[in-house]
């Protein structure tokens, strides 16, 4: 990857998180700021270490697209930051009271949060490559980081030997209590799709 | 249950342990420990000599590399097709005894229990191609935890030839 291709995907990731950011902030009505994503380029053994500890639980929501354009992206967030977003969520409906059906209802939350997040992602994306990009039905994953990355890392093996990592921190300055929290989102391509969207923008 | 756990971790503490890294491959002799933490659609296969005490591992990503040779050559623990061998080669490398060799593996979940992308089938064609190789070179699959949609963490243990199991939210297990 050249030095013109990295800047075209940090634009992308600029765009991206921004986007995905405001999704966000009109669903649970509370302004969001989003940083500047840390976007990186990784060499796909460097990812367990580079994201710490493989047993950290995480919540991951996956959201994949499968028309112009084949891209998985992962949101992943921290359980502790799960939970605050969660709690976010919740504050706007009563939550039932049986913890078999508010667990269910957490998970539902969260899927949508991310999943209107990310679909802000692709969607700002598709715009900025003028093609149509649409997500499938999202899915959800409370379990070890270890375990969450090593299928998307081996999508990238059978694509190449780098990983695109877009860091990004969201903060709500409105709440009594500031929290920020940090979220990773990993863009995963398909074999082929990074040399479309180059050829696309004409940086190939 | 969870005290004879608490005891074994206790006494293994002492041991040293080696990591296995994702596509990479390590061998041990009685008592070290070998390991490999956060499996999703990844394999930690273990093929090993109960008579000696001396077990080889492989943390292995994908199904197949003979599409891409030089890689696998270089890389054998990656793919399922290439692992077997290279750990039967290992072993015998150290002078183990290959006719009595036995396999344990665990992994190959499907992490996104609700996606349909098909990308996700990867861990559940990782487990078979080891299953089929393992035929192939004639060796005994004496246990397995495969499939499912939870992470684990697998711990061999040489000294006693146990492949311990964890996940998030379930006791550890030995197979």
């Amino acid at each position: 990857m050249n030095k013109l291709q990295e800047d075209l995907l940090r634009e992308i990731a600029n765009i991206g998180t921004g986007h995905a950011a405001s999704a966000l902030s009109q669903l649970i009505g509370q302004v969001v700021h989003v940083s500047v994503p840390n976007a990186e380029v990784v060499p796909f053994e460097e990812i367990p270490t580079h994201f710490g500890d493989p047993e950290t639980p995480v919540c991951a929501v996956l959201a994949t697209c499968m028309t112009n354009l084949d891209i998985h992206l992962v949101l992943i967030l921290s359980e502790e930051d799960s939970f605050q977003l969660s709690d976010l969520l919740m504050g706007q409906i009563s939550p039932p009271s049986d913890p078999d059906a508010y667990e269910a209802v957490v998970e539902s939350a969260l899927t949508e949060a991310g999943n209107i997040m990310l679909g802000a992602f692709l969607s700002a994306l598709g715009d900025f490559l003028g093609v149509g990009l649409h997500p499938e039905a999202p899915s959800i994953a409370f379990d070890m980081l270890g375990s969450i990355l090593d299928i998307m890392i081996s999508i990238f093996g059978e694509v190449g030997d780098t990983a695109f990592v877009l860091n990004t921190s969201l903060s709500f300055p409105d709440l009594e209590h500031q929290r920020i929290f940090t979220g990773k989102i990993l863009m995963v391509p398909a074999p082929g799709t990074f040399e479309k969207i180059f050829s696309i923008m004409g940086v190939a | 249950m969870c005290s004879a756990h608490a005891q074994k971790d206790l006494a293994t503490s002492h041991a040293a342990s080696i990591s296995v890294g994702m596509g990479e491959i390590a061998s041990a002799s009685s008592p070290t420990v070998l390991f490999s933490l956060g499996l999703g659609s990844c394999i930690g296969l273990v093929i090993y000599s109960p008579k000696e005490k001396i077990a080889a591992m492989a943390h292995i990503m994908l199904p197949e590399g003979s599409s891409k040779t030089d890689e696998a050559i270089k890389k054998p623990g990656k793919y399922a097709d290439f692992a077997v061998e290279a750990l039967i080669n290992e072993l015998k490398k150290l002078g183990v005894d290959t006719g009595s060799l036995k396999a344990k593996m665990a992994g190959g979940a499907k992490m996104f229990a609700n996606s349909h992308s098909p990308i996700m089938a990867i861990g559940e064609k990782n487990a078979a191609k080891v299953i089929e190789m393992l035929e192939k070179h004639q060796i005994p699959l004496v246990s397995k935890d495969i499939g499912g949609n939870k992470g684990r963490s697998v711990r061999f243990y040489t000294d006693t030839c146990m492949l311990e199991i964890k996940a998030i939210g379930m006791r550890p297990k030995l197979i």
